[in-house]
């Protein structure tokens, strides 16, 4: 088998010099904001999730291949085959990044990347180290049983990931000549890390936003709203070995804490924030409450 | 090559560091405190509060009878419901 490079490899002296250049940038007056203990948390999650990546990632490219031996088109690897790759790829990250925010058992994953109050280019490298855990290698299986090839894939996979380095800023207001509605930009993004009721659940695009407009889940960015970034109930820490576990700490005290099995299996597979006693935090809950306060008296 | 990305990553800190990216603001008056507590649970409303010695943490009492508590994280704020 051919061996193909790395994107992300290639991409991170880019990743670092950019987060300097974003850095300087901020502090000669450009929109945004760094803090060191903020920083340190976020680029430990990223060296630490490719530790990860290098622990699990035998075992994914295994799967991969095993799936590949039930492919229904043999699709052969051509520059066609990687534009159509690319875009189905990105649907089947929006799928996976909505249950992301949906499933708690994949939310327990996801969250440490929303863990920071700030929003910058280190943001973008704060990630899982339980990925595998939460099975999120699983949503691109649909490619390989299509056939496209297993490298492919893979190459694509992490195009989409080095595109969503750069809309972890706030130095780029909106996109020129229309691409706003195409892409996804630092502003649909910065949306997407709100936790302003307006906010909540909204923008999950990886590269195309057309995604998020075509399934009723997209939030255009307000001047008159800044975004308030964060989680609803925001973590008081900077070590990363707390910020990678917290989410999983926390199923494990609510399953304990549940009377009955569909309070366990809702613990597990109902939306965050969704308890058997009391009231409900659950996006929904947030965005209706708010509503409801919000909404002009008859 | 973990040795060389641990050195880049403290390299980065320091230098945000460095370049003044390490604010600890303090609490200057209750309004504030009940601002904070607000402007992150939605549908609080603050009616009182009292901040510590130290500037960094306060207790927030909602006109719902909760009880926000107001904690400085880094440059950021973190607030939690005491009950």
């Amino acid at each position: 088998m051919t061996h193909w490079p790395d994107p992300i490899e290639i991409a991170t002296p880019a990743f670092i010099v950019l987060v300097l250049v974003e850095m300087l940038a901020i502090r000669f007056g450009a929109r945004g904001d760094y803090d060191w203990r903020d920083t340190f948390t976020s680029l430990t999650m990223g060296l630490g999730s490719t530790m990860a990546a290098v622990v699990f990632g035998a075992t994914i490219v295994a799967t991969y291949t095993a799936a590949s031996h039930f492919h229904l088109f043999a699709i052969p690897v051509t520059w066609w085959a990687g534009v159509l790759c690319f875009v189905l790829d990105d649907l089947l990250y929006y799928a996976f990044h909505r249950s992301a925010h949906r499933v708690r058992w994949f939310w327990a994953s996801h969250v440490i990347h929303h863990s920071s109050q700030h929003y910058n280019l280190t943001t973008a490298l704060r990630q899982t180290w339980t990925g595998f855990l939460s099975l999120s290698f699983a949503f691109r299986l649909p490619l390989l049983l299509i056939g496209f090839d297993v490298r492919l894939v893979l190459f694509v996979a992490a195009i989409n990931l080095i595109y969503q380095f750069w809309v972890h800023t706030e130095a780029v207001r909106r996109l020129p000549f229309g691409l706003e509605y195409v892409l996804n930009s630092p502003s649909h993004h910065r949306v997407h890390h709100g936790s302003n009721p307006r906010y909540l659940d909204r923008n999950y695009a990886g590269v195309f936003i057309v995604w998020d407009r075509m399934f009723g889940t997209f939030e255009a960015e307000r001047d008159d709203e800044p975004v308030r970034y964060g989680l609803v109930h925001n973590i008081a820490t900077f070590n990363p070995l707390l910020t990678a576990t917290h989410e999983w700490v926390a199923i494990a005290r609510d399953l304990r804490a549940a009377q009955t099995w569909r309070g366990r299996w809702m613990t597990i597979a109902g939306p965050p924030g969704w308890t058997e006693t009391g009231e409900p935090s659950t996006a929904d809950a947030i965005r209706a409450a708010w509503e409801a306060r919000t909404a002009p008296e008859e | 090559m973990i040795f060389v990305s641990i050195l880049g990553i403290l390299t980065l800190v320091m230098f945000a560091r460095a370049i003044g990216f390490a604010r600890s603001p303090l609490l200057t008056d209750t309004a504030e405190a009940s601002r904070i507590a607000e402007a992150q649970m939605p549908g609080f409303h603050g009616v009182d509060a009292a901040i510590d010695d130290s500037g960094r943490s306060a207790l927030v009492r909602g006109s719902d009878g909760r009880t926000a508590r107001v904690r400085g994280h880094g440059d950021r704020w973190v607030v939690e419901v005491e009950r």
